[in-house]
């Protein structure tokens, strides 16, 4: 796999994992807020 | 190369490498001057132009005073790394404060100093008046100086003038950098910078987008989206307006802000291993796990908390108020969702002394983020839990305690000693931080969240030191 195909990889999977985690978050927040 | 044979020598040295350092950022004042003739203002125009050559002049002096470390091949030791940072950084904070004395929106130089220096350091607090009222060049360069600080002026530097600087190793671990991303010095820096110019691009598009879908007009929308990406980048803090990110009203903005400032936070090698196809690292590093755990029980202690109390009606609500600020603090970027007495009005004792904590944690090391360090903390915790099951083996059982931070590392008594000693040290200045803050008078939660505010970089403010209707950390 080329280095530049890796490199956008990486950018979209850590951009994803943060939003996951913030996702995770709101449930969270969902679930107190109940 | 030879070494410096005398302290004149010494002084030639630093002289000629910190010259080089000062050209390379008042080149950078090209960019605020093309701003200002974009959007005409003549007045910011001006300040920038003779700001600018006074830098050119200070940097060509220092060079040609230093001429001869070049004909002479003279090589840096580690003394003149660290001289060179320094003095740098001292230079630069007075030289990049011109600017703002001439634009008349600071008070004295030492308040434009200040600013400077909260820029350089990603801190977020300001001095400068009227922050509504700014022109577009001092905008631009209060972002960008937030911006370049988060990386850091001498990884810059390196960059530009790699051929120039022949030990710029030196200078870059006497900036406070350590980590190498790939075996030479030229490749790490320009990498680093490489992760920040990708993110800028991608966050700078992204925010005018939605800037543009909010109503702001597509030119202010872009200006925006630059200075809230640069803040979010570098977990400065820095906003163009005196409501801090609250100026937006957008649950999507602030959550795009979110993902970018928590993206700052995490460490340059990080970056570095994921982009290179080692997605696992994002789970399986000290760092990441120290940070996903004292993040979620603090936003989850306070969700619960701040629920029970009726605060916020609604889970948009809380996610906007109670989430952003948590992680804004914990990532010591400093960006702020309610006004500053809120914290101690609305979210009570309890509220402000999570914030502390994590603002006093911060983010990952070699990261443009302050605190303590999620490393430094999670290896603690480690060798507190290595400590507890060497308490129940025999002493003939020989176990090897390892720990995940870009590759597995040995977790010795010696790197738990120095994180220690690294946390104890820090907390002793938190400590004298809260101590001023009482002894002027201020309760002691509010003296500690500012302490902490300021060690850790982060620059949010509970208000109490600069009245009630002040917003976070805009207006100190």
């Amino acid at each position: 796999m080329g280095t530049r195909k890796k490199e956008i990889k990486g950018i979209c999977f850590e951009i994803f994992s943060i939003a996951a985690y913030l996702l995770l978050l709101f449930a969270v927040a969902y679930f107190i807020m109940r | 190369m030879k070494k410096a044979r005398n302290k004149f020598q010494d002084i030639e040295i630093i002289f000629y490498y910190t010259g080089y350092i000062i050209l390379v950022v008042a080149t950078l004042m090209m960019i605020p001057i093309i701003t200002s003739l974009c959007f005409r203002e003549w007045g910011t125009l001006l300040d920038f132009l003779i700001s600018g050559s006074i830098s050119y002049l200070l940097g060509m002096i220092m060079v040609i005073f230093g001429y001869r470390v070049k004909k002479e091949k003279l090589s840096i030791q580690w003394k003149h790394g660290f001289v060179i940072a320094s003095l740098s950084w001292i230079l630069l904070m007075v030289l990049c404060a011109i600017p703002y004395v001439l634009s008349g929106h600071t008070a004295s130089l030492l308040d434009a100093c200040f600013d400077v220096m909260s820029g350089f350091t990603t801190t977020g607090l300001a001095l400068t008046n009227d922050l509504d009222h700014l022109s577009n060049g001092l905008n631009m360069w209060r972002h960008m100086l937030t911006f370049i600080g988060g990386q850091g002026m001498v990884v810059l530097a390196i960059n530009f003038l790699a051929k120039e600087l022949g030990g710029a190793y030196k200078m870059y671990v006497g900036e406070g950098k350590d980590i190498e991303l790939v075996p030479n010095i030229k490749g790490t820096t320009r990498y680093i910078w490489k992760i920040s110019l990708i993110y800028l691009i991608l966050g700078t598009f992204v925010l005018w987008v939605i800037g543009m879908v909010i109503g702001l007009i597509p030119v202010s929308a872009f200006m925006h989206a630059f200075y809230i990406f640069s803040s979010s980048w570098s977990t400065g803090g820095f906003t163009p307006n005196t409501q801090n990110i609250m100026y937006y009203h957008s649950f999507v903005y602030e959550t795009v802000a979110m993902i970018f400032f928590i993206l700052g936070s995490l460490n340059f090698g990080l970056h570095y291993a994921v982009w290179q196809g080692k997605k696992s690292e994002i789970i399986k590093n000290i760092e990441i796990q120290s940070f996903a755990v004292t993040s979620f029980l603090a936003c989850f202690l306070l969700l619960d908390k701040l629920t029970k109390l009726n605060v916020y009606p609604d889970t948009i609500a809380s996610f906007r108020r109670i989430i952003f600020n948590v992680l804004s603090a914990h990532t010591t970027t400093g960006f702020g969702s309610i006004y500053a007495r809120q914290f101690a009005l609305e979210w009570g004792e309890f509220g402000v002394l999570i914030m502390t904590i994590a603002m006093l944690i911060g983010g990952s090391a070699c990261s443009t983020a302050g605190g303590f360090k999620g490393l430094r903390v999670g290896i603690v915790f480690k060798g507190l839990i290595m400590d507890i099951k060497k308490l129940f083996v025999t002493d003939r059982s020989i176990k090897a305690y390892k720990y995940h931070h870009i590759k597995e590392r040995l977790l010795e008594d010696g790197i738990i000693k120095s994180s220690s000693i690294i946390i104890f040290c820090y907390l002793i200045t938190f400590t004298i931080g809260t101590l001023l803050g009482t002894y002027y008078g201020y309760p002691i939660s509010d003296s500690a969240f500012e302490s902490a505010s300021v060690t850790g970089n982060v620059g949010l403010s509970i208000g109490n030191y600069i009245g009630i209707y002040a917003c976070n950390d805009e207006s100190i």
